[in-house]
């Protein structure tokens, strides 16, 4: 079924309908609550909020205008998500004082990481990996990188400044390059 | 090879985490969705923060109960049994058929003129006997009251009814004293019986305004097509604008990280930017407003009235979305002119209601559903409403015919689907127009 017929079923209250988005979805809303939240049943419990605030406002989804309605419900659930932990403070506390960073200490050269080997890598341990950064550096990464967010707008979303979201996303960055080149190696690297 | 991989892995890992899925393995029936915790039936129209919300009904039912609301108050807050003056014939069969105890009546008043004697009699009744009337009686207008009226008990044709004649009563002649059949309708007075209501007349109204408000837009001029260009692999943008709420634009940032985005707090989703490469043009816009609608009295001093208003808003911006699943995406502006059909239901309260200048104060709510829209997309937008408080005053130009001017601060208590700004704050309105009384 199309997009507009079934969120049209939804605004009618079909039960059925709901099921359906919610069985066809909820994979890619579960796989981007992930990549914010490490634990997997507090991600689950956002994923079931995603649906309810969607259910409740499915006559703002507008095709032209929200994407498909997977990345419209994705977006919720990144603003669920980050709500979530905006709430508990988990991030606020690790994020390092705004004069550290770039302007500070500059960062050593990100370690190469193979393009083509991350094709190959399934999903889930890209997302697994993602969700073992610290929880400032992994929110900022996830809205910059991921969720197309700028770096004002993820300051006015955490409560931090511009340039701490900077810092924040390079030093993720960095991190990560970090472990996927430990993990999956380099394969230039690794040939003689 | 190795500086395309280094450089790249960003974009790679954005590609297959785009629209990556877990499994689910809990699953609808073991979830909480399944176990009644979902929304009832129907789309409940989220609210702004600090605003009322109302759920997105389509207009027909709104209409009808509008109708059904109006014809109700009709019904119940029409009298009964309308007063009516009391007929000539009417005054005359009632006048032969009453029977005034002497107590009940007035002492009679002395003759201001004419020569007649007066000499009342102990034992008769307490008004003279007019010489001449014999079996036909006179009765001044003054003294003719309905059957309800205290004083008139009994019946006794045969003993006719006879009062002096006041010359300076109006509705008598000079003098002259006239028989039942001579009454006219004038003799008697159109006060109501107690217990019942004057029937006042509806009236219609013809009314023009600018019932929107004076909302201020920016449609700017797109330097380019309104294209925001994609992103570059570390999520910049390269140009971007940032409406803001009074439609002026806050943010204009060519390149680099600087893009904003429209973040609604109900819903948490982050909308994309709705301008591009504005200029700072902005064009004060009026919408203009027709109407007609119902006005019942139902009290002297309280109208209800009811009607069709249409409305343009122009000068509203649409976004357009070409590239789904990525946040921001292209945008566009559009002019637009939205045309809107409305429900306004009012109530007035006169502070002086028998004056020929009258003022009142009033408030009244309006359903208003989109019908058409020129130079934008046709979006499902739920049907707006607004409160509004009014003052007026109205001035009766001829009989029946009236013209009034009535300022108003509006406010609507949902939002609209297109971006606008005529929905962001009270605004002031303005109306006129012409209203006729219907016999």
């Amino acid at each position: 079924m199309d997009e507009k017929g079934l969120v049209r079923r939804c605004s009618a209250g079909d039960r059925d309908a709901k099921q359906e988005m919610y069985e066809t979805y909820s994979g890619r809303v579960l796989a981007v609550c992930r990549r914010y939240i490490r634990d997997r049943d507090r991600a689950l419990d956002i994923v079931h909020d995603t649906f309810l605030k969607a259910w409740a406002s499915l006559d703002r989804f507008h095709p032209w205008r929200s994407g498909s309605l997977g990345a419209w419900l994705s977006r919720i659930a990144v603003h669920l998500a980050v709500d979530e932990l905006r709430r508990e403070r988990h991030f606020v506390d690790e994020l390092p004082p705004p004069s550290a960073g770039m302007a500070g200490e500059p960062l050593p050269a990100e370690p190469p990481v193979d393009a083509g080997r991350l094709q190959q890598v399934p999903v889930e341990e890209l997302i697994d990996l993602i969700a073992s950064l610290p929880e400032g550096y992994r929110t900022v990464f996830n809205l910059f990188c991921l969720d197309g967010c700028s770096h004002r707008e993820i300051a006015q979303m955490l409560g931090i400044t511009e340039k701490t979201s900077q810092t924040q996303y390079l030093k993720a960055r960095h991190k990560l390059a970090a472990m996927l080149a430990a993990k999956y190696g380099n394969h230039e690297k690794e040939q003689p | 090879m190795k500086k395309n991989n280094h450089k790249d892995w960003t974009s790679v890992l954005q590609e297959r985490l785009q629209d990556a899925t877990l499994p689910v393995e809990d699953g609808w029936a073991a979830g909480p969705l399944a176990a009644g915790e979902t929304p009832g039936s129907g789309p409940a129209f989220p609210a702004r923060p600090g605003r009322g919300g109302f759920p997105g009904l389509p207009v027909l039912p709104w209409a009808l109960a509008g109708v059904a609301a109006v014809l109700a108050a009709v019904l119940i807050l029409r009298p009964a049994h309308p007063a009516r003056s009391v007929s000539v014939r009417e005054g005359v069969l009632l006048a032969q058929r009453v029977d005034l105890l002497p107590e009940a009546i007035p002492p009679a008043r002395p003759l201001r003129s004419g020569s007649r004697p007066s000499t009342p009699s102990p034992a008769g009744p307490a008004y003279p006997e007019t010489p001449s009337s014999g079996d036909s009686s006179v009765l001044p207008s003054s003294d003719v009251t309905p059957p309800s009226s205290a004083g008139l008990t009994g019946e006794s044709p045969a003993d006719p009814v006879q009062t002096e004649v006041r010359p300076d009563e109006p509705g008598n002649g000079e003098g002259a004293p006239r028989s039942l059949e001579e009454l006219t309708q004038d003799d008697f007075p159109e006060e109501p019986a107690a217990g019942t209501r004057q029937r006042r007349p509806l009236s219609l109204r013809l009314q023009v305004g600018s019932s929107g408000g004076a909302g201020v837009v920016s449609p700017g001029r797109m330097s380019t097509n309104g294209v925001m260009y994609d992103s570059d692999p570390n999520g910049n943008y390269s140009s971007a604008g940032y409406l803001h709420s009074d439609g002026s634009v806050i943010s204009w940032h060519s390149e680099g990280q600087d893009a904003q985005f429209q973040y609604d707090p109900v819903t948490h989703t982050l909308y994309q930017p709705v301008a591009t490469r504005f200029s700072e043009t902005r064009t004060p816009v009026l919408p203009v407003s027709f109407g007609v609608s119902a006005a019942l009295p139902m009290t002297r001093r309280l109208t209800l009235s009811a009607g069709l208003a249409y409305t343009q808003r122009p000068g509203t911006g649409v976004i357009t979305d070409a590239e789904p699943g990525r946040l921001p995406t292209v945008v566009t502006w559009q002019h637009a002119a939205l045309h809107y059909l409305g429900i306004p239901v009012d109530l007035h309260c006169y502070i002086n209601p028998d004056n020929r200048l009258r003022f009142w104060v009033g408030g009244g709510l309006q359903a208003e559903k989109c019908i058409h829209a020129t130079g934008a997309e046709m979006l499902s937008e739920p049907v707006l409403f607004s409160a509004n408080l009014q003052a007026g005053a109205d001035f009766r130009l001829l009989r029946g015919v009236r013209i009034y001017l009535s300022p108003a601060l509006m406010h609507y208590l949902n939002r609209s689907s297109y971006i606008t700004t005529w929905d962001e704050r009270p605004l002031f309105s303005l109306r006129a127009g012409l209203s006729f009384d219907l016999k």
